[in-house]
């Protein structure tokens, strides 16, 4: 089902509009796709980029416009538009060559303070490895789901997956349960 | 298992984009193109490499009837024609992208071929004079690069580029930069410095050029010159070097020439003493010294602004001070 307005999500629910992953030249309705996927493809890129509210927004705006530009000649457009958002975002961080910000960009539905631990030690973990935890841990994407999304093997996702939870899991050790 | 990495993850859960963002989509592509993947790039490669074994001898004849390609890999989009623009390669070398009232182009060098003891010079664009001039000791260069007056041994040096793009009366749309080339060197000294970006001489209207605010703005306070962003820019240049970046950087600090001519770039000097400073190489300490002593007695040359730079080897390289260009 299609999600138009702000949600709060647990992991894994309510996942957008899965069979876009596979719908064929001639059926895009990318404004359709956009509703549906869009806010998700955002918050990933935002937490990709560390918080950086300017770098999701250019991404995802800017893959779905070179996929309309595109039209038909594009058979898998969420693929399509995910590595297109994730190579653009990926680019306008190395060209600021610099640190994380200090505190993240406050965003509607985000507390900054909240989410500056969590983006600091997603920063830490290598670019695929940041990308696989937040499509597969965080928005509920499947290992094969990710492989498409990401154009990579679903078994290099896995090793990406593995790779860059060891490393959260070393970064924020478990909190003392306050109930014992 | 409750890993606390998925409860924290989930702090990222409700963020939303802004209401307006499929606006932004139908607006178009804004951004510069992708370059290949990296499996796009090495598959192009192997496929060139067979086509290229197949048709030596055919490629072979046709680069060397073409001469030699440019290497850089700078997209970079042509102004109007009439127009300069400033860019930054991708390695951060201040550059200007001259679209001459012919309609061909030069890209120019941002440095000056003047380098007082060593330390880089930023030049600027006057439009209204349509020169670069170097704004520390007002070294005057024409839009090609070749010198006119000022203190500098020759002309800016340029680079070589290539044509990737066309408009529709067949200008240059975009170009890709390549390598450098040498500026012209020449023994005149010159005359005496002509007046610093006055008003008028070539019809441009005050309304189409750009203000710099602070700095080095000539006399009619207008020209074209880089501006770094602030955000970009490393507060110390320990931090800098230490996160050992590519290409040219900003950096904040001080440059401190001690009375023995030892050239440091320091995050603060208290005292005489440097903090946080960074070895300097590539400055004639001694010779900018005792420029300076001509005219007061000092124990030791300061100068804190925001500097354009390069790392390599944990020592800074070739500083050029760009105060008064910083962007808001």
């Amino acid at each position: 089902m299609a999600t138009t307005g702000p949600t709060v999500r647990g992991v894994g629910e309510g996942l957008p509009e899965r069979g876009a992953l596979r719908s064929a030249a001639g059926e895009h309705d990318l404004e359709a796709l956009f509703r549906s996927a869009g806010p998700q493809l955002w918050r990933a890129i935002y937490g990709y980029s560390g918080g950086r509210r300017q770098v999701a927004e250019d991404a995802v705006a800017e893959a779905f416009a070179r996929a309309i530009e595109h039209g038909d000649g594009i058979r898998e457009p969420l693929a399509w538009i995910y590595v297109t958002a994730f190579r653009l975002a990926t680019r306008e961080l190395q060209r600021e060559r610099r640190r994380p910000p200090a505190m993240p960009d406050p965003v509607p539905g985000i507390d900054p303070a909240d989410a500056q631990e969590i983006l600091a030690a997603l920063a830490t973990l290598s670019p695929k490895q940041r990308a696989a935890v937040l499509l597969h841990d965080q928005e509920g994407f499947t290992s094969p789901e990710v492989a498409t999304l990401l154009g990579m093997s679903a078994a290099t996702v896995r090793v990406h997956l593995f790779r860059g939870r060891k490393h959260l899991r070393a970064l924020l050790s478990p909190e003392e349960d306050p109930d014992g | 298992m409750d890993d606390r990495y998925r409860r924290e993850l989930t702090k990222l859960h409700g963020g939303e984009p802004p209401a307006d963002l499929w606006e932004r989509v139908l607006d178009g592509p804004r951004l510069a193109p992708l370059g290949p993947s990296v499996r796009s790039r090495v598959t192009a490669g192997v496929v060139a490499f067979v086509v290229f074994g197949l048709a030596a001898t055919f490629l072979w004849q046709a680069f060397r009837s073409s001469g030699e390609q440019p290497a850089g890999s700078d997209q970079i989009a042509v102004p109007p024609r009439g127009e300069t623009a400033e860019v930054f390669l991708d390695d951060g070398r201040p550059v200007f992208v001259v679209h001459h009232l012919d309609g061909t182009i030069s890209v120019v060098d941002g440095f000056s071929s003047h380098r007082a003891w060593g330390v880089e010079e930023l030049n600027v664009w006057c439009p209204s004079t349509r020169q670069f001039v170097e704004v520390a000791h007002e070294a005057h260069f024409d839009e090609y690069g070749d010198r006119q007056a000022g203190p500098a041994p020759g002309g800016v040096a340029t680079f070589a580029f290539e044509v990737t793009a066309e408009d529709a009366v067949g200008d240059p749309a975009s170009i890709v930069v390549g390598e450098m080339q040498d500026g012209t060197l020449d023994p005149h000294s010159g005359p005496e410095r002509p007046p610093f970006c006055p008003s008028g001489g070539s019809g441009v209207d005050d309304a189409d050029l750009i203000a710099v605010t602070g700095g080095y703005t000539g006399e009619t306070g207008m020209v074209v010159a880089h501006s770094l962003d602030g955000r970009q820019v490393w507060d110390s240049p320990a931090e800098a070097v230490a996160a050992a970046p590519s290409g040219w950087v900003g950096v904040r600090g001080t440059l401190l020439v001690a009375s023995d001519g030892f050239v440091q770039l320091c995050a603060r000097v208290v005292d005489d003493e440097c903090e946080g400073g960074v070895v300097v190489r590539g400055i004639d300490g001694i010779g900018l010294m005792l420029n300076v002593t001509r005219f007061a007695w000092v124990s030791g040359y300061e100068e804190p602004q925001v500097w354009l730079v390069q790392i390599h080897d944990g020592v800074i390289d070739n500083p050029a001070g760009v105060s008064g260009l910083l962007g808001s």
